[in-house]
């Protein structure tokens, strides 16, 4: 509270004066009602720390106000403290049933009432300051509960995120715990009673627990605060705090086995009260897994979003590779969305690799394919190499297997059929792709494929050697010609769609490993694992066709495109041919 | 040419940032002290030093003399200085270089943010103007000031900055974030002529209440000016956030103009992030 | 008259507050539906004015107009729903639930005072 106020309610007008005076004299603050409603009205516009009431008001009895507070989440904490006259102190009992915090007698003596009020101000000033580790929880003391497992346990630098509305979410510091507690710092100013969510993220999950606040100290009102947020009995929670508990108590330990950490320099980290953000930092066992820095990259790609390139305004980062970053643009001198591929500075710092670049791109931009994404611009704006492309308003291949887990089905057919003729278009035109793979095949909203990142590979390609093993690119779906550095030809492509609808028909990529090098040796040296093995339900002649395109040796490969197309579309037809019902009864599965 | 202010940078930095910025622009290194308004520069770089309190309250600084404008702050910090960027983004700065970092990756990001802002798009404009508009509104019925929209940029991340925020998240046919960000002093004025008080009668609270209610009233009367359109939303409940460098989850793929406010010799900014769930034709 | 002003922001409550009391009008306040239906028990038929917002944490104000008016004790009590949900949908829902009138956040001054004069001029026929 900012400042103490209170609130002195009785039918006498002349005791308010007096009993007002004595109260403001002793330095407090105070505001005088009648009745009920008088109180209400001066509750909702005033800070109030202290009611004091008499057992009968103008128009309702104080124990009507008083039950009537206490049902209020937002006034329930306000200590009451009741008057009552020295005949009459039967009625102490029921206010004290009520939740009243004392009672008095009158006729009163001034400093009777002066001390009495002391107290209970006094009490609450032992309330830890937010920037301190909360002890036990005042409410729990006062009703006499408090147990040794009850008292806040203090943690550090576990942070969860809270909302009021589950959209928006903050960081939030939590300083201690109990079984019904969360003590979390945060800059997320709340009011007392509102509802709560804290997100806590884990190992095993992420979890949404409910609560509310239940009181929000705070010593400076431009700092964060400190929420007591009172979570609600859930299986969640209990299995978090059983497991917080368990690493507190973990922590206690290793810290005492650990005596060249300083426990008071580690203390004051903890308390800083303007640190949500900097007491992240510190050791413990709770430290967030330590977030990496964006890279270079990324935060290059960053500093272009807001800006205008040439004709061409930056809106917004799609995506990144690992050649460069892919930014939604618009063109305003033709007014249509583009997509902005913004070459790594990795990359686009080497000479050779800007001129290959820009004469691949101009072959490739000459490609007019309606499965081709087009590229209409390459160009350097401040030294910066990018190009526009037509943007595809769609999903990747690879976000669409992620969501389906495998796309074995006639749809997935009709994808291959088309991936096929558009490469052998391609590839008619003297071009290879040499990056073909998930992520470089776009389906958009419509359903149309199309071929992202053309002919750029080439160029990265020659670069590639030059920089001591950096490969560009994914290599789970690299032909083993490309592993080796040699030459390339169609075939090169014909064996990364292969390895790309490996991945689409079964789920996963045809060689796994944990590193690069293992699975572009897989590549060259390791045979091939069975398409059904992996995926039962793919077609034994669809198997084949994808266990063709991938031969280790291109000769033993298709010879082009169109030969994959028409085995595909034959597998389709029969397919198709099988599901009719008419059929079913004349034909046998094989 | 426009000037790029170094502060309290070392003879090497110096050096090294003038050969980055490849004299295209006029470098001048200052101390802190001696440093002139912020808005007369297209960036600004700073040294980072041991004291990390001193170093973080000069970025706040700046970043308060920049009166929410796009200026660039980059700091340049020790190559064995391990703290976290964050720590530093949080007082205010835009970008975090160390000395090792490669020369190519510096000179492209300083480039990049050296890139004039770009302008807003039709469709974006078909959505902030009501913005605007029912900002201004705002404050003219309710606190009897005259706001004038300045200028708007584009960032796509969405920081706060100031000293105290009201945020709403939006959600239905669109979906979003809306923030109004303040200093103190106009937060109060703001608030004071809200409730029809002096400035001097406002406890904090009232502060923190009227800056949620502010946000309130702007979403809740823009949102009608939507209504049929792909921009219509639902607003939840706001939510105010005391502090700045504060980031806010938002929308994957989402740029968010930032609108510069000036009022009574003061600037606040509201930030606006509206992306419709179905895609205009 | 008594009012009573229903808001969940204080500076909201407030700034009626202090337009009310200087025209000679008694307030009390709460700070979501089901804090004003509380005090309605208790002092229905002192009231004269109920100002209610809409959105509101625990009970809006739509699901309080509707208790309100399903109030026999209530029926002389004028409702005034202060919102900033002001489109027409909203307006027409509340008018049909019984609201007496609407007021579309943000309002100056001078339309509060017009729009509570309307109402108590009205309630007093
Ligand atoms: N023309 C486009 N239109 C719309 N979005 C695109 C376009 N091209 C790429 N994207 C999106 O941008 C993301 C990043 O593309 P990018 O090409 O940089 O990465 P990649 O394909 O994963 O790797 P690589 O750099 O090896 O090609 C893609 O995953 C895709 O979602
Ligand atoms: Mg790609």
């Amino acid at each position: 509270m900012t400042e103490k106020i209170i609130l002195l309610i009785n039918r006498d007008a002349a005791f308010l004066d007096q009993t007002g005076s004595t109260l403001e004299d002793a330095g407090y603050h105070t505001r005088t009602a009648s009745e009920m409603r008088g109180a209400l009205a001066l509750l909702s516009a005033n800070a109030v720390g202290l009611i004091i009431c008499d057992k009968a008001l103008q128009d309702v009895s104080g124990f009507d106000l008083l039950n009537f507070i206490k049902k209020d989440p937002l006034r329930e904490k306000i200590p009451f403290m009741f008057l009552v006259p020295a005949n009459e102190q039967g009625g102490a009992f029921k206010a004290f049933e009520l939740g009243a915090a004392d009672y008095l007698v009158y006729p009163l003596a001034p400093q009777i009432l002066v001390d009495a009020v002391d107290e209970l101000f006094a009490t609450d000033d032992d309330v830890p300051l937010p920037s301190g580790i909360p002890e036990a929880h005042p409410t729990a003391a006062a009703n006499g509960q408090t147990s040794p497992t009850d008292d806040p346990i203090p943690v550090s630098g576990l942070i969860i995120d809270v909302s009021r509305d589950g959209v928006l979410w903050l960081p939030g510091n939590v300083q201690s715990f109990s079984r019904q507690s969360l003590y979390i710092e945060t800059a997320l100013f709340g009011k007392q009673g509102v509802s709560l969510l804290a997100r806590i993220k884990r190992a095993d999950g992420t979890f949404v627990l409910n609560g509310y606040i239940k009181e929000i100290r705070f010593e400076d009102f431009q700092k964060p605060a400190i929420i007591e947020m009172s979570v609600q009995e859930e299986e969640a929670w209990r299995r978090i705090h059983d497991d917080l508990t368990q690493k507190t108590q973990h922590q206690t330990q290793e810290a005492a086995d650990q005596p060249e950490v300083e426990p008071q320099l580690e203390k004051t980290i903890v308390m800083s009260p303007t640190g949500i953000d900097k007491t992240a930092y510190k050791t413990g066992p709770f430290k967030p897994s330590k977030k990496k820095d964006p890279s270079y990259d990324r935060r290059f790609y960053h500093s272009l979003i807001g800006r205008q390139l040439d004709n061409y305004r930056a809106i917004t980062l799609i995506g990144t590779g690992s050649m460069g970053g892919v930014i939604q643009g618009w063109d305003v001198a033709l007014e249509r969305e583009v997509a902005l591929k913004v070459i790594s500075y990795g990359l686009s710092s080497k000479e050779s690799f800007r001129e290959m670049f820009i004469k691949e791109a101009r072959v490739v931009s000459r490609l007019n394919h309606l499965n081709v994404a087009q590229i209409y611009y390459i160009g350097t704006s401040s030294d910066i190499l990018y190009y526009a492309m037509e943007f595809v308003d769609g999903l990747t291949m690879k976000e669409l297997i992620a969501e389906q887990g495998n796309l074995n089905n006639l749809k997935g057919l009709e994808y291959f059929i088309t991936v096929c003729e558009a490469l052998y278009f391609v590839n008619q035109n003297s071009v290879i792709h040499r990056d073909i793979k998930p992520a470089n095949i776009m389906i958009t909203r419509a359903g149309n494929i199309k071929i992202v990142d053309f002919g750029v590979a080439v160029s990265a390609d020659t670069v590639k050697k030059t920089t001591n093993n950096q490969i560009i690119g994914s290599p789970m779906y690299m032909s083993p010609e490309q592993v080796a550095g040699l030459s390339l030809d169609n075939r090169s492509d014909i064996y990364s769609v292969g390895a790309t609808f490996y991945h689409a028909f079964t789920g996963q990529p045809p060689f796994q490993g944990t590193d690069f090098k293992t699975i572009m040796a897989h590549h060259v040296q390791t045979p091939l694992p069975p398409i059904r093995k992996k995926n039962a339900n793919v077609p034994a002649a669809l198997a084949r066709i994808i266990e063709k395109m991938m031969a280790k040796d291109p000769l033993e490969r298709y010879k082009d495109f169109q030969y994959v197309a028409n085995d595909v579309k034959a597998l389709r037809a029969h397919i198709v041919d099988r599901k009719r019902p008419s059929s079913r009864q004349t034909k046998t599965s094989g | 040419m426009d000037t790029i202010l170094l502060i309290d940078c070392s003879d090497d930095v110096t050096t090294s940032m003038a050969g980055l910025l490849k004299g295209n622009h006029q470098v001048v290194n200052v101390s802190f002290e001696d440093r002139d308004i912020p808005g007369k520069n297209k960036m600004i770089i700073l040294q980072a030093h041991d004291d990390l309190d001193a170093i973080s309250k000069k970025i706040s600084k700046i970043r308060y003399e920049c009166k929410f404008r796009d200026i660039p702050i980059v700091v340049v910090k020790q190559s064995e200085d391990q703290i976290p960027l964050e720590y530093y983004l949080s007082s205010g700065a835009t970008e975090v270089l160390p000395l090792d970092a490669p020369p190519g990756a510096c000179r492209q990001i300083l480039q990049g943010y050296l890139i004039p802002s770009r302008k807003p798009l039709e469709s974006e404009t078909e959505y902030l103007t009501p913005f605007i508009e029912n900002t201004i509104n705002v404050l003219k019925a309710t606190a009897q000031m005259d706001a004038v929209f300045r200028e708007v940029y584009f960032s796509n991340d969405f920081r706060i900055f100031g000293d105290i925020s009201g945020i709403i998240g939006l959600s239905g046919v669109s979906e979003g974030t809306v923030a109004v960000t303040l200093y103190w002093d106009l937060a109060r004025k703001i608030i004071a002529n809200m409730m029809h008080v002096a400035d001097n009668q406002l406890n904090a609270e009232y502060i923190h209440d009227g800056v949620g209610e502010l946000i309130n009233v702007i979403s809740g009367s823009t949102k009608k000016r939507f209504k049929g359109t792909p921009f219509h939303f639902d607003l939840s409940l706001p939510t105010v956030v005391v502090g700045s460098g504060h980031q806010l989850g938002h929308p994957d793929n989402s740029s968010i103009a930032v609108l510069i406010f000036d009022v009574a010799q003061m600037a606040f900014v509201l930030q606006v992030c509206l992306k419709p769930k179905q895609k205009q034709s | 008259m008594l009012f009573l002003v229903v808001d969940d922001s204080m500076v909201a409550r407030t700034m009626v507050n202090n337009v009310l009391e200087p025209m000679g009008h008694e307030v009390i306040q709460a700070g979501n539906g089901q804090e004003a239906l509380k005090i309605l028990d208790k002092l229905a038929r002192e009231v004269g004015v109920v100002l209610l917002d809409w959105n509101m944490p625990i009970m809006n104000g739509f699901e309080a107009l509707q208790a309100i008016r399903s109030n026999r004790y209530c029926d002389h009590i004028s409702i005034l729903m202060v919102s900033t949900e002001s489109e027409a949908e909203y307006i027409d829902r509340a008018m049909k639930a019984g609201a007496n009138g609407y007021l579309a956040k943000p309002f100056t001054k001078d339309e509060l005072i017009d729009k509570i004069n309307s109402i108590v001029q009205s309630s007093s026929e």
